[in-house]
Formats: structure tokens, sequence, C-alpha cells
């Protein structure tokens, strides 16, 4: 059967609440994606690769609302026309977060529920059952709480359920992204063994795949634009390349701090253990000195400390021995407390929707301002400057729907009126643009404050910061080990 | 049935989102139920913040949804923190308390669109707009869901304490119980209020 | 989350069938309600307790006790005032404290309590959470309220996990100060709740989405992979777990 997927004419645009701007995300676009081929979709964060997928799959309007129209084929079945369930065999998509996909408190049971909506007997199940959780690696983690795994171990399972249920067509969004090297590999080749049309949506160019690609897309101004790879990485982006970051960009200057000076905050034989669980883990750190408009990095895999030790800084946790002080302040060696250690770091959490909860973008900046004594004439000055420094142009707009980008900025925004002397971005640059994640950055620094980055990505830290803090198994040492 | 069709949208009734909502929300009102606790009922051991999630899913997703999102995220709260004898008895009394607190909330907001519907045929002199934003509250609805749920909640806990430990002990955690219902329903609907300007879909979700 | 309530064992209290064991759950809590002499009460008490061991292991078989403390005390303390017939046995100047009839009703209830409380603590952690449900779909739980069931212990440690980000979020932005009582805890918990029931209600739709984009709603019957076992077990242990509801009941033909 053929199962190539044909967009004509496709138009898609957000509903629209109360304050929000109209957003429309595809505009009397058309493309075609042959069958049994390998697709790469390139598109910047929020160029609209995952609502590209949720369409084919039939999933959006259908539960986010928004305006449709045109027509989006899967062979010669129109999907706009067809319900989400009856394409379970017809296409099937990894989502970018696992978090959002998984369903079932067991991963066995994840396997299997798609395979019963099939109405499959139980010993083609089990066959099924047992072969991808063999070729997936996860025999052993059958009877696991999925909520419990690693992002790596995630993606696993919900691969495995992607091919027990084999659908015609395979949506890849940003699946490479949190697998390791081994695993990267063995998809590709199992996704090109399958012979069936996969496409793969990423934001970030991944070589591996190139002898694969059939065709090359990219996502821009509303339109999707199918053709050579190099036009295509083109039209990605020039500042999306890591080798040409460095000179072009209105850089971050790195004589802004002085060694002179005191630290603002230092840590001096520093242990903590969790009391509960995973007792195993202990994090060491001998000496660490966090200078005003140094940029520290936190480098290190998952589990390694590095949000241990930002927590311990924010005051959110309490070590077990050694101690956090403020030299500036003529203190010696005595652990601060948590209050005062809470109002001197900031942390921008990777999620930014954890602190939103006003109404209007102009209520969230001036709710620390107000809190903090200052009358609301003159807060609400301040917070439009500061709303304007940071792209955030209209004051009303709710928070709650505006975009990712959005989000990540008046998070931003937020602590920066906190006007804090040492800030933690935990991962900050997932899901926005390298460029508007260096504007930020250069921002906080500006203003003369600690950064400390924490980042999986090494070549991002070497660009960006001045010392990188090395994290393994609990243990944090300048430089490499 | 003709008037379901004036409550909730689209995406509201399709059966995926009606079983999601509810999961989402059982799991929501059994955290609220086992993360904050104050002791006071010794019954029970605390006054928590349960009644808030149910008073919050009542007044934002209808008493279908409250229905089974209180009773069954209390029961699993009690299951979970060594109380699972009173998780049938819980079950009952709070799916009950949802119920009718969102049952009260669906009626008021019924004759709230039914007399907008009115006035706009007999004044139909501005074309009207689709307008989605027909969710209000009012404070005697809230009241009485309140009271109403109060008196489900207090009586049948009594009840059903009486029988278990005796009148005695039964009657010292009536207090608890009121106490807990008053805070869950000006919880609840502080909640409902911040949630919906903070987010206006939830509007939308009322069935 | 979800383990807590389950010990894992192999003894007899774990591996009898799960869908007998609910029968005689409820038997058991029926029979503590009739009209029994106290010290059979007291019997079945002490017998639910003694299973506690193999079902929960040493160390934690006596938890529910200090969890019930409070209300066993209270118990003790409330009931018998309520009973001034019968033989008195304590007083204190012309104050009658304590007389027979209080005396025994005041065992009724302890034993009752006790007993109740007991049962459910051995079931659930003798039998696994997934079993629970596949056990309750047996005795005709319709399939929607067996995976609301399912996903809503996928979804707990979700919204715990959102709710101690959230309240770390507000904490270092200000708007949440923890440590407070009575009304001013709740009223600083109103960002805190705001944030995480936000979060929460917007992940419904692309949840729904997962749920949708995994089949459910089709009109082919669905069918179920993991089943309870039946065959010669099942109707051993249910024949066994009839005899033993019917030696509870039994007692009450004796007494009349």
């Amino acid at each position: 059967m053929n199962t190539s997927v044909t967009l004509k004419n496709l138009y898609f645009s957000f509903p629209i609440y109360d304050q929000s701007a109209k957003r429309v995300l595809f505009e009397n676009t058309s493309a075609v994606f042959q069958h049994g081929m390998v697709h790469a979709v390139y598109g910047r964060p929020e160029a609209g690769k995952t609502t590209l997928g949720r369409i084919m799959a039939g999933l959006v309007p259908a539960f986010t609302g928004g305006t449709i129209s045109g027509s989006v084929l899967l062979g010669k079945e129109d999907v706009l026309k067809t319900k989400g369930y009856d394409l379970l065999e017809h296409i099937g998509m990894v989502f970018q977060d696992p978090d959002e996909q998984i369903l079932m408190p067991f991963v066995e049971d994840e396997i299997v529920f798609p395979l019963e909506s099939l109405g499959m007997n139980r010993p083609k199940i089990h066959e099924r059952l047992e072969e991808e959780l063999a070729f997936w690696d996860l025999e052993e983690l059958r009877s696991v709480n999925p909520g419990n795994l690693s992002g790596g171990e995630k993606k696993r399972v919900l691969l495995a359920v992607l091919c027990a249920i084999n659908p015609s067509v395979w949506v890849l969004d940003e699946t490479f992204e949190e697998l390791d090297e081994q695993w990267r590999e063995t998809l590709i080749q199992r996704a090109v063994a399958s012979g069936k049309t996969i496409i793969i949506l990423a934001s970030k160019h991944i070589e591996l795949f190139d002898i694969y690609v059939a065709t090359w897309s990219v996502i821009t101004e509303n339109q999707i634009f199918q053709g050579s790879k190099d036009h295509v990485l083109q039209l990605l982006g020039d500042n999306w390349e890591y080798k040409k970051l460095h000179p072009s960009m209105p850089y971050i200057s790195h004589s802004v701090y002085n060694t002179m000076e005191l630290p603002v905050l230092s840590v001096r034989n520093l242990s903590y253990t969790y009391p509960e669980g995973n007792s195993d883990f202990t994090l060491f750190v001998d000496k660490l000195d966090l200078y005003s408009g140094k940029i520290t990095a936190f480098y290190g895999p998952n589990g390694s400390g590095k949000s241990t030790l930002s927590k311990l800084l924010c005051g959110l946790l309490t070590p077990n021995h050694g101690e956090i002080f403020f030299p500036g302040n003529g203190e010696k060696k005595k652990h601060a407390a948590a209050g005062a250690l809470q109002k001197t770091t900031g942390y921008l959490f990777q999620n930014p929707d954890y602190q939103i909860f006003l109404p209007s973008v102009k209520e969230e900046l001036m709710y620390s301002l107000v809190q903090a004594g200052i009358d609301k004439d003159d807060a609400y000055r301040q917070a439009i400057t500061c709303g304007e420094l940071f792209g955030l142009k209209n004051p009303e707009e709710i928070p709650s729907i505006m975009s990712y980008g959005a989000r990540k900025r008046l998070q931003a925004a937020v602590c920066y009126l906190l006007d804090r002397s040492c800030y933690i971005f935990d991962e900050a640059d997932s899901g926005i643009l390298l460029s508007e994640y260096i504007r930020i950055i250069d921002l906080f620094v500006k203003r003369e404050a600690s950064l400390i980055l924490i980042t999986h990505d090494l070549r991002l830290a070497e660009k960006l910061a001045d010392t990188i803090i090395v994290f393994q198994d609990g243990r944090a040492q300048e430089g490499f080990l | 049935m003709k008037q379901r069709s004036r409550l909730g949208s689209g995406i509201a009734v399709s059966p995926a989102y009606r079983i999601v909502s509810i999961s989402i929300l059982t799991a929501v009102t059994a955290v609220f139920t086992l993360l904050i606790r104050i002791p006071i009922a010794p019954t029970r051991g605390y006054i928590n913040l349960g009644d808030v999630a149910i008073y919050f899913t009542a007044f934002t997703f209808g008493p279908v949804t409250a229905v089974i999102t209180a009773g069954l995220g209390t029961a699993i709260a009690d299951l979970l923190s060594g109380y699972a004898q009173w998780a049938p008895i819980s079950l009952f009394i709070h799916g009950l308390q949802g119920f009718f607190a969102g049952l009260i909330v669906r009626r008021s907001l019924l004759i709230m669109q039914e007399r907008l519907e009115k006035n706009e045929t007999e004044t139909p002199s501005i074309p009207s707009t689709p307008s989605p934003n027909r969710y209000r509250l009012s404070f005697p609805v809230i009241l009485l869901a309140g009271l109403v749920g109060l008196i489900i909640m207090t009586g049948f806990y009594f009840l059903a304490g009486a029988a278990l430990v005796g009148f005695g002990a039964a009657a010292v955690e009536i207090p608890g119980n009121i106490i807990q219902c008053v805070v869950g329903t000006i919880g609840g609907f502080l909640l409902t209020k911040t949630v919906i300007k903070a987010y206006p879909p939830v509007r939308d979700m009322f069935l | 989350m979800i383990e807590s309530s389950y010990h894992p064992g192999k003894t007899f209290v774990h591996t009898f069938d799960p869908r007998a064991k609910l029968f005689l759950l409820i038997v058991y809590t029926t029979a503590m309600f009739l009209p029994f002499q106290i010290e059979i009460l007291a019997v079945y008490a002490a017998v639910m307790i003694i299973l506690a061991f193999p079902a929960a292991g040493i160390r934690d078989a006596f938890s529910p006790l200090k969890v019930l403390l409070p209300l066993i005390i209270l118990i003790i303390i409330l009931t018998p005032p309520f009973f001034r017939e019968g033989e008195v046995l304590i007083t204190y100047n012309t104050w009658i404290i304590l007389t027979d009839s209080g005396l025994i009703r005041t065992c009724v209830l302890l034993s009752r309590f006790i007993g109740i409380t007991y049962v459910f603590f051995v079931f659930f952690r003798a039998t696994p959470l997934n079993q629970v449900v596949l056990t309750l779909r047996w005795y005709g739980l319709p399939i929607k309220a067996a995976l609301i069931i399912s996903m809503t212990f996928r979804f707990i440690p979700n919204v715990t996990s959102t709710y101690h980000r959230v309240s770390d979020a507000h904490k270092l932005r200000g708007s949440f100060q923890s440590g407070m009582w009575g009304w001013s805890r709740l009223k600083g918990l109103v960002p805190v709740l705001t944030s995480v029931l936000i979060q929460t209600v917007k992940s419904i739709p692309v949840m729904s989405m997962s749920l949708e984009h995994r089949g459910f709603g089709r009109t082919i019957r669905r069918t179920s992979y993991q089943r309870l076992r039946g065959g010669r077990k099942l109707f051993t242990h249910l024949t066994f777990s009839i005899i033993i509801a019917l030696m509870l009941i039994a007692p009450i033909f004796l007494v009349r």
C-alpha cells in the first residue's frame, strides 16, 4: 500500500484567548513525503515541527483547538477527516517529551496497551512484547514504573512501543536527542530496514543519518521548504552552527570579572547525602568560588550532582558538612542561612512554567517588586522597561498560553528583576534559539551577576564559560578529570 | 441531553479527553490529600487540602468528573498513607461531596446561560459575537455548594465513624472535618478564580 | 509511591489468589460488624495481627498500631461514659467511670477497629496493585475504570514532583513562604497551588492526544493481555476461601 504523506495548501493557527495574539503556524504550504523513504524535516525551536507531526497523526486540532484548512493525505486518506485512534496502524509518533506520552505505570503495559487496542490475541501480543523488550534491552525494566527511568530509557520504551505497533509511517520528534551514540545507530538502522515511511523532525543537524535521507525539508516562515541538503541547512540558520557562533555574535566579554575582588559566594569542603532513597550518592566539593561577572559551567552526565550542588547554592538543601558563605560580607567560613542563600541566588529552572501563576506579563514582572515594597507606579515602569529588554512587547499578554520561547524570556525577566548576585541557568538553552540564549546571558553578565550554566553540551560550555566544573559521580572539579 | 450540548466544547467530550482528565485530576486530589497535612482530627489524623482539589474540580470540570476524582483520589490517598480501611468510605463520601458540589454549579451555569440566550433573542441589535466567556461563579452558589458538601462529609463520616469506633470518638473528628471542608470550599474557590484568570482555556472544560 | 503499600514476598498470604483474598476481605469486614461475643471478635482481630507478620515482615507488622494509637486511646476514654447500666466496676467519688457493659462495648469497638485496619493492611501489603486492579476487573469493574486507576498511579509521581519543583521555584522568587500556619499558610500556598494546577491542567490535552494515539476509542473490542491465572489453583483457593468465610460467619449460629 502506498503511504506517502502529502500536504496540500495547509493552514493552521492556534486558538485565541482574551489577550493572546493570533499565532499562525502554517500558511498555504504543500509538501510530499514519499512512501518507504527517510525524510529529514528541520526547523528552529517553535517553527512547528511537533505540531506538524501531530497534525499528520490526526491529533491536532482535535485536542488543541485552532483553525485548520487544506488537506493532509496519508496515502489516499485525508487525516483531517479521520479520528486519531483509527490511524493507529497507519502512523506512529514518538513525542519529544516522553513524560507527555507514557500512560501506564509499568513498562510492559505501555507496550501492550496499543496492541490490545488493535484487538490482537494474547500469543501475538506476547511474541511482539518479548521481541521488542529484547531488541531495546528493556527486559530487566519490564515491571518498572517508567517515571523512574532516565531520559534515554524512556525514549527506548517509546521506540519499543512504536516498533511493536509497526505502523506504516514513523514520525520521530527529536528522538535522537536523548539517545546515546549506540542507540542512535540502532534506531536509524532499524528504521531504514523497516521499509516504512520515516519522518525525522529535528532542530539540530545530526550527521548520523545523512546517507539514508531521501528528502530534506525545513520549516521556516510558515512554510515547508523542500530542497537540497545545503540549501535546507542554510535556511535553518547560520547562528545555529557552533563554528560560526564565536566571532559573529554580539558576544560576552570575558574580562568583566576581577579575581582581585572577593568572590560573591564561596564553597569549602562541602558534602551532601540525600536523607532517603539513593543513599549511595554523595556530593563532594572541595572548593568553589563564584565571582561577579564570571560565567561558570557545570558539566557532567545526569545524576552526577550538578543539580544537587545548585540546590545547595540556592539554600533549597542544607549541606551535611562544609559551608557555603559570602566572603564579600567579611563573613568567615560559617554556613549561610537558607533564607540568606535563597535571597542571593536566582534559579532559572529548565521548565519555565513552574513559577507562572498570574494572569498577565505585567503582573508577573511587578509581583516581586511590589513584594519588595516598591510603589505600584514605579514597579510598573520598571516592569515595562524590563519586559522590553527581554522582548516581551505586550504587557497584557497571558503568560501561560504564550509561546515556549516567550515563556522562557518571561522567566528570565522575572529572575532579572529579583536582582540576585548569583544566577543558575539549568539547561536554559533547551527549546530556544541559541542567539536568544546568548542575548539573555549577556543581559545578566552586564549586571555583573555571577552566572552558573548547567549543561550537557561541552562545546557550548567551552564557548561560553570562563571556568568549567566537571561533575563525575558526585565529585566536582575544575577542568577535566 | 439538550442541555449538555451547551456546556463543554468539542474537546471536552472526546472519550480520551474524559478519561485522561479524570485520571490527572484524581492524581491531583490524591497528592493534595497526601502532601499538606495539619494534624488535628484524630480519626483521620490530619486536615488536608484534598477538599481544595475536590472543590476546584467540581467548580471547573463539573459533577461527572468530580464524582470520580473526589472519591478515587481520596481513597488512593488513604491507601498510600496507611489508612486503607477508610478507603471505601472515602470513595463513597467524597464522591458524593464532589458530585453534589459540581451539580449545583452546573445548574447555576445552565440557568445563567438560558438567561443570556433569552436576552440575546430579545435584543438582537448587535450581531452576537460568539463569546465562550459564560463561565461565572456567583457567591451564593459557592456557599450552597460548600454547605451541601459540608453536610454530606461531616454527616456521613460521623455515621461511618460511629459504626467503626463509637459515637464518642467519632464526635471528636467533627470540628476537624468542618474546618477541612470550609478550607476546601474557600481554597477551591480561590484557586478556581486564579487558575481561570491565568489559564483561560479552563473555562471550556466544564461538562 | 506506587510500591509503598506493597511488601514483596513469597509467603502463603502473598501467593493466595487475589480474588479469593478480596472475597475474604469483604466477608471478614462484614463479620466484624455482626453481633458476636467479644471473645470471638478479639480472636478474629488477633488472627489478623498474626497474619501481618508474613504479609509485612516483623518490623512493619505493628506500624498500623502506631499510626492509630491516638484513636485507640480516644476510644478507650470516650466510649465508657456512654454506658451507665450494668455492674459498676470503677467509681471515683460518686462518679461512675466504668461499667461492665461499657467495658465490653469498648473492647468490641477496639477489636473491630483493629481487625478491620489489619485486614486491609494485610491485603494491600501482600497484593501488588496491578493484581488488585486485575482482581477488580475480574469482579466486573469496567475497563475504563481500570484504565483510570492505572493512569492515576502513573500520574501521581509526576504531580508530586511538579509540586516540589513549583514550590522551590516560588521560594526562590519570594512568592511562597514555608513554615507558617493556619490561614496565612493557606494564603501563602495559593501561588504555588495555582502554578501546580495550571501545569497539570495544561497537560490534559497532550496526554489525551497520547491516549488517542494509542488507539483508545476504536470501535473494535479491546483484548486484554494481562490476566490473572485461572484453572485448578483458582478453584481450590476459592473453595478454600468459601470454607473460611463460612467459618467466620458460623459463630452467629452458635450464639443464638
